[in-house]
């Protein structure tokens, strides 16, 4: 290894911590990281050091968790203790997971384009996506489902019976938020964690829009070449184990 | 003609069906028959175009807030001697215009259509109407024509929005030329929605250079691009100098025929003109610099990016969403899948040095309390504590004009003896009778009616009405008096003497 300048170290340490807790930092970060080769390498190691990559645009410049489950990211209860309601089980948790992939896999669902298709989401649509995508889980072999959940830590079910427990709207509940157990609250539930993780943003109207960080991920993370293939190793690195289960 | 140019005559064939497609909405609503009261069909078509038409007016005119409401009282106005409808069926119209304009899915409205040019399937992405803006309280969203809706707006006025900004500085020369001021004001405010919308579309195309992983051709597409638009602003920024001129030289010549003093309006509106053209020149010089710093940076890091290499086919829904759903993955696989997205995990730790760090020791309070008097507030005027002060404050008033008169009140203290003698000296055993003082000497000299708006005019106001014309000097003297264990109070010097 390098032998860096302390003063250096010292500097590329303070930027580390600027993105450690914002995830983002700005212009004058990226001229530093463009500019300076200690700091980059030392920013480098660091960021890989907690299992994450550095994503630059002109001005700005984003931390990046990578794909993989790595004790550096968040964990499960740190999440449920900050977005949750007090008493959620993983399976609140999980279902929460699930509807923000859904809400990302409306935005990006085409080959032809890199951009998004829509520009906005309606909390009603994205409920109808949801289910959609509940009724496809539900159309595999029951049995077969439970059987997968005692190999692994495959319990759909759980998520399947969570969202099918829910009324769409609580009609006795004033507002649909907060508190009350229904689908739309549930949502509103994921959209207030997207929105302090600065992905989506309100546009009124019980809509929300991608910001401009939810579409730099995706296009300079999912759809970079070399991070994508970290992307499908993850993905298809399950199936595998799974086959191996099933050969014993 | 022998030889028919094949590629010259499809040249642009993408383009112009994207012209034509614009006008799809506008026929999406003639074939939905709708009637009024009577039976009469409305003519949707022409409704939608005026509905574009109207937020092209709101945009003209500056006015951001414009929602479902604001449309339908406007129709209301221009249909009324026309068709009987009730509110409800205006506001039904009117969200029916806006859905078909901004489809409730949020899908932007496409139109597929073969390429005979590249001959290849296509499809066109366009949108017209967009949020612009919400309240919260009401729930309301307002719109505003988005830069596909602008150029429909134009199109219907026989040229295109690229040149709109040039035609504009054309026209505005004419217009003052011939002396028409008022069209020429509109002319400028125009432009300014030029400017604005040239400000979007840039800011749009900055994010999707940064956004996007570019190929060389892609590259090579983009540094075109922006070399034209430079090119574009570099010439209108040329003739709005020389409008600058035309204007000054139309103004002068003015002045000099005496026309401000004649026709005062006009020259006013000349000024006016002056003054909105060098806002617009304004912005639009700001845009320029933007420009350059689009090409000078941005282009750069997308050129920097070319090493990395994009894919140009993904699809989140279907390799990702769709991929974990069908086979199916473990949980774990999504938790995993969305990292990237989130922070870092962020946790708070407590030092137990904090205890020797400042603390905050005041209650935690709805509303501050600071150190301050008894204040009066006209929302409680009902209050009955208050009745039962200002009535209390009255005695006091009038067992110490008693006293003064014996002579027995010059100061604080020879007060206290004097109501220990009458046997009252359950007076100063209250916390009133030491806040009664605190405000007199406070708002020292004291007199009936100059404590207006506040406390003394309503809580004190029994109590100095009984000085009459008399003014009231407390100052304070050197001694402090406990005659009461719970309560201190400095001595004071009294004086009552007239105005």
């Amino acid at each position: 290894m390098r032998n860096y300048p302390e003063q250096k170290v010292i500097q590329a340490f303070q930027l580390y911590t600027v993105l450690a807790s914002h995830g983002v930092a700005g212009e004058q970060a990226v001229q530093l990281y463009k500019s300076d080769d200690d700091i980059r390498g030392l920013l480098d190691i660091f960021s890989r050091e907690v299992d994450c990559v550095i994503i630059l645009t002109s001005e700005q410049m984003f931390l990046v968790p990578r794909t993989k489950l790595s004790p550096f990211h968040v964990s499960n209860d740190w999440i449920k203790r900050h977005y949750l309601r007090s008493g959620a089980t993983n399976g609140d948790l999980y279902l929460l997971y699930f509807t923000v992939l859904v809400l990302f896999g409306s935005f990006y669902d085409t080959y032809q384009s890199q951009e998004p298709t829509r520009q906005f989401l309606g909390m009603d649509e994205w409920v109808h996506l949801v289910q959609e995508r509940i009724d496809q889980l539900k159309q595999h072999d029951p049995d077969e489902l439970k059987q997968l959940e005692q190999e692994f830590s495959y319990n759909w079910r759980l998520i399947i019976e969570k969202w099918d427990a829910m009324d769409d709207i609580k009609e006795t509940a004033k507002k649909q938020s907060g508190n009350t157990i229904s689908r739309l609250s549930f949502i509103d539930t994921t959209r207030r964690f997207l929105i302090d993780q600065d992905l989506i943003v309100d546009i009124g109207n019980h809509e929300v829009a991608l910001t401009e960080k939810a579409k730099t991920i995706v296009q300079r993370f999912f759809m970079e070449v070399e991070y994508n293939r970290g992307i499908f190793e993850f993905i298809y690195g399950f199936e595998r184990e799974k086959d191996d289960a099933s050969d014993q | 003609m022998d030889k028919l140019e094949l590629a010259g005559v499809t040249d642009g064939y993408h383009e112009r069906i994207r012209r034509l497609a614009l006008f799809d909405p506008l026929f999406d609503l003639e074939r939905k028959r709708s009637t009024d009261l009577n039976g009469q069909p409305i003519d949707m078509k022409g409704l939608g175009l005026l509905a574009l038409l109207f937020f092209f007016e709101q945009k003209l005119m500056r006015q951001y807030k414009t929602g479902v409401k604001q449309l339908a009282s406007f129709l209301k106005k221009l249909t009324e001697n026309v068709y009987v409808l009730d509110d409800e069926m205006y506001e039904d119209l009117t969200r029916t215009i806006i859905q078909t304009f901004r489809p409730t899915t949020g899908k932007k409205r496409s139109y597929s259509f073969y390429d005979w040019e590249k001959r290849e399937e296509s499809a066109i992405e366009y949108s017209l109407l967009k949020a612009n803006d919400f309240d919260v309280k009401t729930n309301t969203q307002y719109y505003t024509l988005d830069e596909d809706g602008l150029e429909l707006v134009f199109a219907t006025k026989e040229f295109y929005s690229e040149f709109q900004l040039s035609i504009n500085q054309l026209m505005l020369r004419k217009q003052l030329e011939k002396g028409e001021f008022a069209a020429a004001l509109k002319q400028i405010n125009e432009m300014r929605i030029d400017v604005e919308t040239l400000e979007e579309r840039m800011t749009r195309l900055k994010h999707e250079i940064q956004r996007s992983i570019i190929s060389e051709e892609t590259f090579e597409r983009y540094k075109q691009l922006l070399d034209d638009i430079y090119s574009r602003l570099s010439r209108e920024d040329e003739e709005f100098k020389e409008l600058r001129e035309f204007v000054n030289e139309t103004r002068e010549r003015l002045y000099a025929r005496d026309v401000h003093q004649k026709e005062a309006k006009t020259y006013e509106l000349v000024l006016k003109i002056a003054r909105e053209l060098e806002s617009v020149h304004y912005a639009h010089s700001a845009l320029l610099d933007k420009a350059l710093s689009l090409k000078n940076t941005t282009l750069v890091t997308a050129q920097e990016s070319l090493y990395y290499t994009g894919l140009h086919s993904f699809n989140f829904d279907q390799d990702i969403v769709s991929y974990i759903v069908s086979t199916p993955l473990p949980l774990e696989a999504m938790k995993g899948l969305l990292h990237p997205f989130l922070k870092v995990e962020e946790n708070q730790f407590w030092s137990p040095l904090a205890i020797f760090a400042e603390q905050n020791i005041t209650e935690e309070r709805e509303e501050k309390v600071g150190l301050r008097f008894i204040e009066a507030d006209d929302a409680v005027c009902d209050d009955p504590y208050r009745t039962w002060l200002m009535a209390k404050y009255k005695e006091l008033m009038q067992l110490f004009l008693e006293a003064y008169q014996l002579g027995r009140a010059q100061t604080l203290s020879a007060f206290f003896s004097y109501l220990d003698d009458i046997g009252q000296s359950r007076l100063y055993e209250q916390r009133y009778f030491y806040d009664f003082w605190l405000i007199m000497h406070q708002h020292s000299p004291v007199q009936h009616g100059d404590m207006k708006g506040e406390e003394g005019n309503t809580l004190l106001g029994d109590a100095l009405a009984l000085l009459g014309g008399n003014v009231l000097d407390v100052q304070e003297g050197d001694r402090i008096i406990r005659k009461f264990e719970r309560f201190s109070i400095q001595d004071m010097m009294i004086t009552v003497r007239e105005q």
